[in-house]
């Protein structure tokens, strides 16, 4: 039984997928492009859906259930050791995290 | 870099080794006979742990349930709950209790890969404070268990390190996303584990497997150590053969974190006492809407059973209506893929985890991401990404967080009207490995009985209702926020009412 084919996908063109995959630093090969623009179509499809809900008057909902101290008092507390934190660090140099220039000429 | 998992060599392969049936009973039983039995020195916590890496090595290289397996370290800690015995020391309810742990709870030292190539070769330098709970508990973390990797699944089948098998039928899903950990329930290889859930992870494995889980209340169970995937849904929830096992297994991981801001400041209830409170004149509410839309005529029988059990124990059965939770997969997979591009932002390769050296440090972080990533995560980030940018933010995210609110009223007026929710938990008996995989909105719509539950926050106990002999199907028994005794209270009574608690598939067991 196949619900999934019910909704008319929405397009969602390879150029979109693109630039989408760049806002979240991903780099997709050519046939990724090409599945993930029909794949994310069907869903986005789906997904119209929500626009038949009435919510104009409804607020959003961010978390669900509100039984929390709220923020804490900033008090200082121990860390962990900065040797084991850079056990786990791709490149260290000089006790801290070693990573490729950020600032780039071009 | 794959070190461990290409080969897991301490995990698979026989090895001669003398069972003794005393043990093996006691691990196939309830947990409290175990941690009985390790406190009044009939038995040890190192004995116990070898039968249970025993049985790993026996079944895991047919399930692969585990991922991770540190035999010394088990039988270290095992080891030195027998010491304390001895002492005559105070133990804790656990003690020399195994528990297998979903691959997303970080376990100081040891590895903690959330499935994924991504976090390979990742030990956490800290415990979370499920697991820091356990070992106060005198519990003994037995392995990481298998799942999709950073709960994103169903199915268990987005996995870096291979799919997980269904002990019930080899040729089927376990479910997911923590579906390591209800394999190695459901064969037997231990007796309590833990999982997560963020949209059913715990529950729609249990269902697939005849297993009892918990989705505790949000905020009930600290996510400090849970490595994030949509945080506004994300719970540490516990799994077992029996709702005592489960209320046990609560019990020790529930309560207010000060690591945790959201935890709940509640008072923690006592589960396991609920379990022994009857049912009469409880009200429970039936959402035969829900029920209609089952896809297998077990799932609806399988609902039918519970609801004449139930009445047969004096609960009185209402209708009630959720107008809005047919929403749910469409306002869960905007809300969580939003949430998961965010918090996935973290793996870029600079502090932790795997890094794909290249020239720049926009081609560093594309490039880890890209090779460190599987297919369904790089999918759930880019629809997230998608919902969240210019121009689309109000059609999905934030149309997504108003239809959350019609959701959660839903409930609380549901709530109003019975003590517990009755719905089933998934519209299928368990799916064929792959059956899902080329369809990933299929794989998404069946979970349209666990998201709505996830959505509103409210508590969830996932139950077995299927008849021996059957493929699993389950129900989940819903409170209002912080009642999670009502749920366990209701699963109580129909574990007792169907007989369903201790299944084992002993099918995997002639492997």
């Amino acid at each position: 039984m196949s619900q999934s084919s019910s909704k008319e996908p929405l397009s969602v063109s390879e150029q979109e997928v693109r630039s989408v995959a760049k806002l979240a630093q991903l780099s997709l090969t050519e046939p990724e492009v090409a599945q993930l623009s029909t794949e994310l179509g069907r869903i986005l499809g789906y997904m119209q859906e929500l626009a038949t809900a009435g919510v104009t008057q409804v607020p959003p909902t961010l978390h669900p259930v509100q039984d929390h101290e709220g923020r804490r008092k900033d008090v200082c507390r121990p860390s962990l050791d900065r040797e084991l934190l850079l056990r786990e660090a791709p490149e260290h140099v000089d006790g801290g995290f070693a990573v490729p220039l950020v600032l780039e000429s071009e | 870099m794959m070190s461990g998992f290409e080969e897991p060599s301490d995990v698979n392969g026989p090895q001669h080794f003398e069972e003794h049936p005393s043990v093996v009973a006691l691990l196939r039983g309830e947990t409290c006979h175990i941690a009985r039995a390790v406190k009044q020195r009939q038995v040890t916590a190192v004995a116990v742990c070898q039968h249970a890496l025993h049985s790993i090595k026996r079944l895991n290289p047919s399930l692969n349930a585990f991922l991770n397996v540190d035999e010394s370290r088990v039988l270290e800690e095992a080891s030195e709950v027998d010491r304390l015995v001895e002492s005559g020391l105070p133990v804790g309810p656990l003690s020399g209790v195994p528990v297998a742990v979903k691959d997303n709870l970080c376990t100081e030292g040891q590895p903690t890969t959330c499935a994924s190539r991504i976090l390979a070769d990742y030990r956490p330098p800290f415990d979370a404070t499920a697991v820091d709970r356990l070992r106060g508990a005198h519990a003994i973390i037995l392995g990481k268990t298998n799942m999709d990797e950073f709960g994103m699944g169903s199915s268990s089948e987005h996995s870096a390190f291979g799919n997980v098998k269904n002990p019930w039928d080899l040729e089927r899903s376990p479910g997911g996303s923590s579906g390591g950990s209800a394999a190695a329930l459901a064969s037997g290889m231990s007796p309590l584990a833990l999982g997560s859930d963020t949209g059913g992870s715990v529950r729609q494995p249990a269902s697939f497997c005849n297993l009892t889980a918990i989705k505790p209340t949000y905020g009930r169970v600290s996510r400090f150590g849970l490595v994030s995937y949509a945080s506004s849904m994300d719970q540490v929830g516990p799994m077992a053969r029996s709702i005592r096992d489960a209320a046990a297994l609560l019990s020790v991981v529930a309560g207010r974190d000060p690591k945790d801001a959201t935890s709940a400041v509640q008072e923690v209830d006592d589960y396991l006492a609920a379990c022994e409170l009857p049912i009469d004149g409880m009200r429970i509410g039936v959402v035969r809407s829900q029920v209609h839309r089952a896809q297998q005529e077990e799932v609806v029988q399988g609902v039918e059973r519970a609801v004449d059990a139930l009445r047969a124990r004096g609960a009185k059965v209402v209708d009630v209506a959720l107008p809005h939770a047919h929403l749910a997969v469409s306002a869960y997979y905007v809300l969580a893929t939003s949430e998961a591009s965010s918090n996935l932002a973290r793996f870029d390769g600079m502090r932790f985890g795997l890094r794909e050296r290249r020239a720049s440090l926009a081609g560093t972080l594309q490039a880890t991401r890209s090779e460190g990533f599987g297919a369904e995560v790089k999918r759930r980030i880019l629809l997230g990404t998608y919902s969240l940018s210019a121009g689309y933010q109000d059609a999905y995210y934030k149309q997504a967080q108003k239809v959350r609110t019609l959701i959660c009223r839903d409930y609380a007026a549901a709530l109003q009207q019975c003590e517990v929710l009755l719905t089933p938990t998934t519209p299928t008996t368990p799916f064929r490995l792959g059956e899902h995989m080329e369809d990933p909105l299929s794989m998404y719509l069946a979970d349209i009985y666990t998201l709505p539950i996830s959505l509103a926050g409210v508590p969830s106990v996932a139950t077995p209702v299927s008849e021996a002999g059957g493929l699993p199907t389950g129900v989940q028994l819903t409170a209002a926020p912080f009642r999670e005794v009502e749920a366990i209270r209701a699963a109580a009574a129909l574990e007792e009412a169907l007989q369903t608690k201790g299944r084992i598939a002993d099918l995997a067991l002639s492997i």
